[in-house]
């Protein structure tokens, strides 16, 4: 059985290889995962719990198309079997790397809750790469 | 058994003679597409009851004396991105596969008023942009191993196979005149608003205009006088004899099969008397505008629209939607500044010729499709794509000589539609005229 630590070390393996198939299996069918950048589509200030591997596996299929190679470190972890707390650091090409933190709650080998803060507003200044090289082919050409 | 008609005139003497009914020409169309079906995958929906109820009002309507005009009777498919009354409208993608509008889009109203007989919706890249797998790509009738093209695929390969005379398709940047150019056949994108968009599903407004593709340049000026509004000035006539503003630089850029079509067809008209100037445009910054604004805008428009389907959608069309929701305000508009400049520079390039030269597509089709991230696929793109930023009609035709499908894009001013489609079918006439007394 997995615990929560070896859970996480699954996670980031699954981001960094861009596998939401993988990255959803390791979220029990009763999980609640609430992340800071997880909101409403309609209404952004309300914050979406997203429940089960199906929705988990379809909401991080759809970041990572749209999410450039990033660096995802694991600065320092403490826990135990069942629970486990992560600080980590995150870095997006061309952006200021910053640092949040991860509590993950494990059943049976299972993620039964994630929790996820970080300065979401720390993304704002970060582009795809393919926008960027765009908006600067387009400033090179003015006068 | 009728015998597929090659032109809309040709229709019109058939109904109007008597020698075949509007029901009869809808029978023998809706057999050919099915025969064709297998091999092409060019049709989302063949609209089977609807045509035979329209061909039968037709044939009436023509019983009494009442005749609507150019049109009336003819077998028409459009893109199935038009919104039909009573008809599934997919956009290419099956997360719509249960839509059926209640009123039909602009486009469509102004058909089933000239009594055109409406035989289906054709398949195209899943909302002009992904490929839905589960509805697959249209196959090109010169080859069905080879892509019809996109995003009008379905279209151009249902007039290609000469299953139908005319249809329907929208063009953001390409996608009418790349398809055309594919399968050998007329791609007309008009000047940006003649044609109403009201009533297609949801994309980039800005760089989107509806047009007709048919095998010739005369039954595409039918089809678009048809759909469009009515211009706002009088238009001139062609020139005698016409000068055409060649970018031969983009000729150079091109594989050397479409090179020489290109070039052949050139040195005929100049034999023929046409007057051949040199002109440069610079291409430069143009991928970056487009994809700043086809992204900005087909995000804004598809994400309320297909709210969570957009998780059922194709990796392309989310890539597209995820990608445009990060472009930020002042890359939208300095996009917008950008093709304020780039349509002055066409408007002088077009300052003392006719309409301009160049190629459609770069290269010929080919088996396998890139995704359109792919720098590839935007280099099939690179030609058309700076008149959908500018809004400057343009029509592809084929390159008659072509051993491989070569399209020859013909570029006319802001408006001037109608003056452009005269010259594209003077331009036919040449070639063709040419090709003949050769024999």
């Amino acid at each position: 059985v997995r615990t929560a630590r070896k859970l996480a070390e699954a996670w980031r393996l699954a981001l960094l290889t861009r596998n939401a198939a993988s990255f959803g299996a390791l979220f029990a069918e009763s999980a609640v995962f609430l992340d800071v950048e997880h909101r409403e589509p309609e209404d952004r200030l309300r914050a979406r719990p997203l429940h089960g591997p199906i929705e988990i596996e379809a909401v991080t299929r759809d970041w990572l198309d749209r999410t450039p190679e990033f660096r995802y470190d694991i600065l320092r972890s403490v826990g135990d079997d069942l629970v486990c707390a992560l600080l980590w650091e995150y870095e997006l090409p061309g952006a200021e790397p910053f640092t949040g933190l991860t509590w993950i709650e494990a059943e049976s080998g299972l993620i039964v809750r994630a929790f996820v803060a970080f300065d979401s507003l720390a993304l704002l200044g970060a582009h795809p790469a393919e926008v960027r090289d765009w908006i600067s082919e387009l400033e090179a050409m003015e006068p | 058994v009728i015998s597929p008609p090659r032109s809309i005139q040709e229709i019109a003497a058939l109904l109007r003679s008597g020698a075949a009914t509007a029901v009869e020409l809808a029978e023998a169309t809706l057999e050919r597409i099915e025969a064709f079906e297998p091999a092409l995958n060019a049709f989302l929906t063949v609209t089977r009851t609807l045509a035979l109820e329209q061909a039968a009002a037709v044939d009436d309507l023509l019983a009494a004396g009442v005749d609507l005009g150019p049109l009336m009777g003819v077998p028409i498919a459009v893109k199935d991105t038009f919104a039909t009354r009573g008809v599934p409208t997919t956009g290419g993608s099956s997360t719509l596969a249960r839509y059926v509008p209640r009123t039909d889009a602009d486009v469509v109203v102004r058909l089933r008023a000239a009594g055109v007989v409406l035989v289906g919706k054709t398949n195209m890249n899943e909302f002009g942009w992904g490929l839905d797998p589960r509805l697959g790509r249209v196959n090109n009738p010169l080859d069905p191993s080879r892509t019809a093209g996109g995003s009008s695929g379905g279209s151009a390969a249902a007039v290609g196979s000469s299953n139908i005379v005319a249809a329907v398709g929208t063009d953001s940047g390409g996608s009418i005149r790349i398809p055309a150019a594919f399968c050998a056949v007329v791609g007309f994108k008009p000047s940006h608003g003649r044609v109403p968009d009201s009533g297609m599903l949801p994309g980039c407004w800005s760089l989107t205009d509806a047009g007709p593709i048919a095998h010739s340049a005369a039954d595409a000026a039918a089809v678009f006088g048809c759909l469009a509004r009515a211009p706002e000035e009088k238009q001139s006539c062609v020139c005698d004899p016409p000068t055409l503003g060649v970018l031969e630089d983009w000729i150079q850029e091109c594989r050397p099969e479409i090179a020489s079509a290109l070039d052949c067809a050139l040195t005929r008209l100049a034999q023929e008397g046409w007057r051949l100037i040199p002109v440069r445009l610079d291409l430069s910054g143009t991928h970056a505008a487009w994809m700043l604004t086809f992204l900005t805008e087909t995000a804004t428009a598809l994400a309320p629209f297909l709210g969570e389907r957009l998780a059922d959608t194709s990796a392309e069309v989310r890539w597209a939607v995820n990608t445009g929701l990060t472009v930020p305000a002042h890359a939208y508009l300095r996009a917008g500044h950008f093709r304020e400049q780039l349509r002055a520079r066409v408007d002088k390039a077009l300052g003392d010729v006719d309409a301009l030269v160049a190629p459609t597509a770069s290269a010929p089709p080919t088996a396998d499709e890139p995704p359109p991230r792919d720098e590839a696929y935007y280099a099939d793109m690179r030609f058309t794509v700076p008149f959908n930023l500018t809004g400057h009609p343009a029509v592809s035709l084929p390159a008659r000589a072509a051993v491989e499908p070569a399209g020859l894009q013909l570029i006319g001013r802001l408006g001037d539609d109608e003056r452009l489609l005269a010259l594209a079918a003077r331009l036919e006439d040449t070639l063709e005229r040419r090709v003949v007394g050769a024999a």
